[in-house]
């Protein structure tokens, strides 16, 4: 008898008096995924407003898209975007615009200091809010010698 | 009835080879092979997944499951699934989720499985891809080996598409094959398995890989410590290591083509040696800094691929090649805590109180798992070769009962305590 009852008190352990340990650590499992939740989509607002202050920030250096020092072109990048580079100095590779094929900047390169800065959404091109014109960056494409993608 | 079980067993242990082998083939070398493989390896995954339910419905006992682990489990998968809420690709992340959760589901349905048809199962489904693969070899001789290069000798890649393929498969494979080498009685039985220790070993030599090697050598480690005893144990130790030193020596023997005196791009060439790192470094500082941005919940689950760029010249894969700064990338800090919590909730116990069973088969394989995901991409990827058996392993050797199996100690602690009452 008295082994009955030491079972019964261990299988119905209570927290409180009120709720089970496994409910408990049910709700704080939920409670830690809404925060994460939360959490997550702050990242990633977070980092997209990063990497566009970055994208920004280079597009401004080379100014407008058709300009003198653009010299080079990478297309079908993961087959989804194609890139115009533009020249500084001696550095015939010192910036570079990636496009995904709706006219959205989703990657820039620097390569004018030692180590290059890159700001990219190229994972997640939808949220890239820098558009250009498709049709001026194919026009570009063309006029560079790409084929057409 | 018992015909019955016994019936299942062997259905489900072939089904476990079925589904191991036609998820190598989804990786094939061979592009018809391939091309079915890919679709068809899901219709093997839920074939599977049917007679693994259809097993466990037979002999199911709530009191057997390993229930801190499971919650961790859960957690995991709970934290893939709202990590679309996040993600930089919404519908991947599920679609990633709901095959993890399948593997999940097969695996917690395997708990009441007769341990030791799973192991058989797992292991004929590597055996079946070693023996393709030399059946490649002998027909095919220019897809199975992966041609030299200036950075690489010539390597062993038998059915697919690159030498750490199978390897990490065999890496998992070799602690079960060890263990019913250890284990079993029958003169047949254990020539089969001598020729299956061998046909794994040598492929993953050939092959040059070395996270598969490391991975073969500890999980076959951990079945010595746990099945042999005394004097038997040391001469066991030794004899794995003396092999695993014999094949780090045997893989540098061939030689990489020597580099031009001058690369084009003035860049100097990569030599690579036995303790360079084949780019990985490079790619996993990357990745890290990566994960940086994201650092609590990252970027969504299944989302490695899309995330990671490759802009490594000594690197080519579109994977971090880590399973564990793969994890933090996908599903940031918390994704990696709860990864390494699963993984020491399932290894834990077993190391508190090792078992002589069939557990410590399945502890060698999850500690080969763990050692070769330091150096590939593939334990949250489900269409990944080693997947499925990795995290079979992982549940089995969290569930099996320690006391049922186990150990002289805890025999001779309720020895002592008879005695002492």
């Amino acid at each position: 008898m008295r082994a009955h009852s030491a079972k019964t008190s261990t299988t119905r352990p209570t927290t409180g008096g009120r709720f089970s340990r496994p409910a408990v650590l049910a709700l704080a499992a939920v409670a830690t995924l809404a925060v994460l939740v939360f959490v997550g989509r702050w990242e990633g607002r977070r980092h997209a407003r990063s990497e566009l202050a970055g994208m920004r920030q280079t597009l401004a250096a080379v100014g407008p898209l058709d300009n003198r020092t653009l010299t080079a072109y990478r297309i079908d990048i993961d087959s989804r975007f194609d890139c115009l580079i533009y020249k500084r100095g001696s550095n015939r590779l010192a910036l570079e615009l990636c496009f995904d094929r709706t006219g959205r900047l989703v990657e820039t390169i620097d390569r004018r200091s030692g180590s290059p800065k890159i700001s990219s959404l190229r994972e997640d091109p939808a949220a890239s809010t820098i558009q250009v014109d498709w049709a001026e960056v194919v026009r570009l494409l063309k006029r560079l010698g790409a084929p057409s993608t | 009835m018992r015909r019955y079980d016994n019936a299942l067993g062997w259905l489900l242990a072939a089904a476990l080879a079925v589904t191991v082998f036609a998820f190598a083939a989804g990786s094939s070398i061979q592009y018809q092979v391939l091309f079915y493989a890919r679709t068809y390896r899901w219709v093997c995954l839920f074939v599977l997944l049917g007679t693994a339910l259809l097993s466990a419905a037979a002999s199911w006992s709530w009191n057997r499951l390993p229930w801190g682990f499971l919650a961790l489990v859960a957690g995991l998968l709970a934290l893939a699934f709202c990590s679309a809420a996040w993600s930089v690709d919404a519908s991947l992340t599920l679609r990633r989720a709901g095959s993890l959760a399948v593997v999940f589901a097969i695996a917690a349905a395997l708990l009441v499985a007769p341990a030791r048809r799973v192991l058989i199962g797992l292991l004929t489904g590597a055996a079946a891809v070693g023996i393709t693969g030399l059946g490649m070899l002998a027909l095919d001789h220019g897809a199975a080996v992966q041609a030299a290069s200036t950075q690489y000798p010539a390597r062993f890649q038998g059915f697919e598409q690159n030498p750490d393929t199978a390897a990490l498969l065999f890496a998992l494979a070799i602690p079960i094959t060890v263990y019913l080498l250890l284990t079993t009685r029958t003169g047949l039985a254990r020539v089969a398995l001598t020729a299956a220790v061998l046909l794994f070993v040598g492929s993953i030599t050939a092959s040059g890989a070395r996270g598969p090697m490391l991975g073969g050598l500890v999980g076959s480690l951990v079945v010595v410590a746990a099945v042999a005893q005394g004097r038997r144990r040391l001469l066991l130790a030794a004899l794995t290591l003396a092999a695993f030193a014999a094949c780090v020596g045997i893989s540098r023997i061939p030689q990489a083509k020597p580099a031009p005196p001058t690369s084009s791009s003035g860049a100097p060439p990569v030599r690579r040696t036995l303790f360079t790192s084949s780019g990985r470094r490079a790619a996993w500082v990357g990745a890290i800094h990566q994960a940086e941005d994201r650092p609590a919940a990252g970027y969504g689950f299944g989302t490695e691929a899309l995330v990671f760029v490759d802009r490594y010249p000594a690197f080519d894969s579109d994977l971090v090649e880590n399973s564990y700064i793969g994890a933090a990338l996908q599903l940031g800090i918390a994704g990696l805590v709860l990864l390494l919590a699963v993984a020491l909730a399932a290894l834990g116990p077993f190391a508190r109180a090792p078992s002589r069973g069939a557990r410590a088969a399945c502890a060698g394989t999850a500690a080969a798992a763990l050692v070769v995901a330091v150096t590939q991409s593939y334990l949250l990827s489900v269409g990944n070769i080693g997947t499925v058996t990795a995290w079979i392993s992982l549940f089995l050797v969290a569930g099996q009962p320690a006391a049922a199996a186990s150990s002289a100690k805890i025999a001779s602690r309720e020895i002592a305590g008879s005695h002492s009452g």
